[in-house]
């Protein structure tokens, strides 16, 4: 294996587990407000990949408008799905464990509606920006520096957003005690919606940046989903700094038995992960919950 | 010895006996046939998810994956090794019961959702497998065809005429049900619903949860797997479909319908969503947006399925006398 092989296979490990770690982000964000595991997270991002492409092709926006607005309407898409299923469950004793049935029910609805709407064709959106940086044996395009920078960015935020605003806040006081935060006049109900809308313009957000590299089809978002999945018990429920970890190796596992032993072993290799973390640590490297 | 039959044994033989008795009626019309044995296979599949997702309360999504498993192995069998489909069957069976303890060994130490996640990965990885499988011998892509049918004696079944087909179709329709009301029933039953009501009650009363836990991810693994090569044999095909969304959505949607943890429930919910999958079929792809809405809307209306509808009606009746109440918010102290 030459250098310039092991660093560019490093490198796309890096943007993969940087996408990864998004959707861990949504999803981790939802079980910690909700305490309600969300199936459909993978089907946030076809959707949004769905809504990026169709203003893209379609209507033939340029690339500002079509983030702005495919980033709205998953904030939207987000608050809806909250009011749509989660809160009408609410009202029965056992209601989360009804919700992992209907968050698995709405997003195989969500996905048979994109196969249905779309068809199962892999597509494709051209990189935001073209060109590419080189240095000696490394290239990276700006395409991907985007998605490093951008995840860099977003994660810096979220974390702003939950420390240091009222309502991050108070999201994290209903993460704590709902009851409690309740009783200090937390409105839980926005709370949860805020969290789902979140987590939706997170998948957003990955989609974005992600489909210009890897193709776009219906099935695609249970595969990202497995892998933020698997994130998020590798690294630890609760804990960003274990998720990073776990995202980056992860990734790197992921990329290289890709290279070597063929596409069709990435999801096995993740499956591998899982299992293995859950027989000898299920806690994951550094859980809290 | 006379023995008192009880409420719902005699509903259960008394639709046996019509069921058995209908091709006498209907022997001539082929479509409706091929419907009822569908209904016979899924509803046997959605009642023994039943038994481990609604009565043990383990969410256990890899009830499609046994049930592939289960067709591989007899169709890879009879075509490789000549093996009889009968033997074929049964060692679909004990594929799907012996993997179904290997995903259960992990799920030991896991509970909620982790356990849904892990088995439903599984379910996903399924189908990869069998496409990348062909050295071994599951086709790839393409998957098998030609896999021998039944047969009894001198006498080979075959897709024209589904008579014997839809009898043994429903023996084992009504043997799997028997054995599933039975261990629901049985101590084994108690045990785990003790489990899922209060673990450490149970476990302090001395029920064993990894026994028990063991136990029903087998039997909810054997019965799907058993099926499953059935299934194989009447259609003569398999290809990795078999583990597609499509198949595990048309379990799952059943089961919400008919309602979990409510014995004949899942089984009753197989009958209507064979037909309407049936009469969907024009809507091609649209079909399962039609599935997946009735499984969310199901869920958020009747969350305990068909056999609620005269509860709610009740609730319904009760709610125009009070005033409609805001539910309090319940306590985030799980896990």
């Amino acid at each position: 294996m030459t250098f310039s092989l092991a660093a560019s296979l490093l490198l796309t490990a890096t943007i993969l587990g940087a996408i990864y770690l998004l959707m861990a982000l949504g999803l981790t964000l939802v079980y910690g407000v909700t305490r309600v595991f969300n199936f459909a997270q993978g089907s946030f991002y076809v959707w949004a990949g769905y809504i990026a492409l169709v203003l893209y092709k379609s209507f033939q926006l340029d690339w500002g408008l079509v983030i702005a607005i495919t980033l709205g309407s998953m904030f939207g898409i987000g608050l809806l799905y909250e009011r749509a299923i989660i809160y009408p469950l609410r009202r029965f004793a056992e209601w989360r464990w009804t919700a992992i049935i209907v968050t698995l029910g709405a997003a195989l609805f969500l996905d048979s509606l994109a196969t249905g709407l779309f068809g199962v064709k892999a597509r494709l959106l051209p990189r935001i920006f073209e060109g590419v940086f080189e240095y000696g044996a490394i290239s990276l395009t700006h395409h991907d520096l985007v998605i490093l920078l951008t995840a860099v960015a977003v994660m810096i935020i979220i974390n702003l957003f939950l420390g240091r605003t009222r309502t991050g806040m108070a999201m994290r006081g209903v993460a704590q005690d709902e009851i409690g935060a309740n009783i200090v006049g937390i409105p839980i109900n926005r709370m949860y919606g805020y969290s789902f809308a979140i987590a939706a313009l997170l998948a957003g957000v990955s989609a974005v940046l992600l489909i210009p590299r890897l193709p776009l089809f219906p099935a695609m978002g249970w595969v990202i989903f497995v892998k933020a999945f698997v994130v998020l018990i590798f690294g630890g429920m609760g804990s960003i700094k274990g998720a990073v970890i776990a995202a980056f190796i992860l990734a790197i596992m992921e990329v290289f038995a890709t290279s070597f032993l063929g596409a069709v072993w990435s999801l096995p290799v993740c499956l591998i992960v899982l299992v293995i973390v859950l027989v000898f640590r299920p806690k994951g490297l550094f859980g809290v919950w | 010895m006379v023995t008192k039959l009880s409420k719902k044994s005699i509903f259960f033989l008394v639709s046996l006996l019509i069921l058995s008795l209908l091709p006498i009626a209907i022997h001539d019309n082929r479509h409706l046939m091929h419907l009822l044995i569908l209904c016979f296979i899924w509803g046997v599949v959605a009642a023994s998810w039943d038994l481990i997702l609604g009565y043990a309360r383990i969410f256990s999504f890899g009830q499609i994956g046994f049930f592939g498993l289960g067709g591989y192995t007899s169709a890879m069998l009879t075509l490789q090794l000549g093996v009889s489909p009968w033997l074929g069957i049964l060692a679909g069976g004990g594929v799907a019961l012996a993997t179904g303890l290997l995903i259960a060994l992990p799920c030991l130490r896991l509970r909620g959702m982790y356990v849904g996640m892990a088995t439903f990965a599984v379910h996903l990885v399924l189908p990869l497998l069998a496409r990348a499988g062909r050295p071994i011998g599951t086709g790839g892509s393409w998957g098998l065809h030609s896999i021998a049918p039944l047969y009894v004696g001198g006498y080979t079944f075959s897709s024209l005429e589904l008579v014997p087909w839809y009898y043994v179709a429903l023996g084992m329709f009504a043997l799997f049900l028997f054995v599933i009301y039975k261990v629901i029933n049985s101590t084994i039953g108690l045990a785990f619903m003790a489990l899922r009501d209060s673990e450490p009650l149970a476990k302090n009363l001395g029920i064993n949860e990894y026994k028990f836990t063991l136990i029903v991810f087998a039997i909810s693994a054997f019965i799907p797997g058993i099926m499953g090569a059935f299934y194989v044999h009447y259609m003569g095909v398999v290809g990795p479909e078999i583990f597609s969304l499509a198949n595990f959505l048309l379990a799952f949607v059943m089961l919400m319908l008919g309602g979990t943890a409510v014995f004949p429930g899942a089984v009753i919910g197989a009958f209507p969503i064979i037909f309407l999958n049936d009469a969907l079929f024009p809507l091609l792809g649209f079909r399962l947006v039609v599935l997946g809405a009735i499984v969310v809307g199901v869920m958020i209306g009747l969350p305990r399925g068909l056999m609620e509808i005269p509860e709610a009606i009740n609730r319904l009746m009760a709610r125009r006398t009070s005033k409609k109440m805001t539910p309090l918010p319940e306590t985030n102290q799980e896990e």
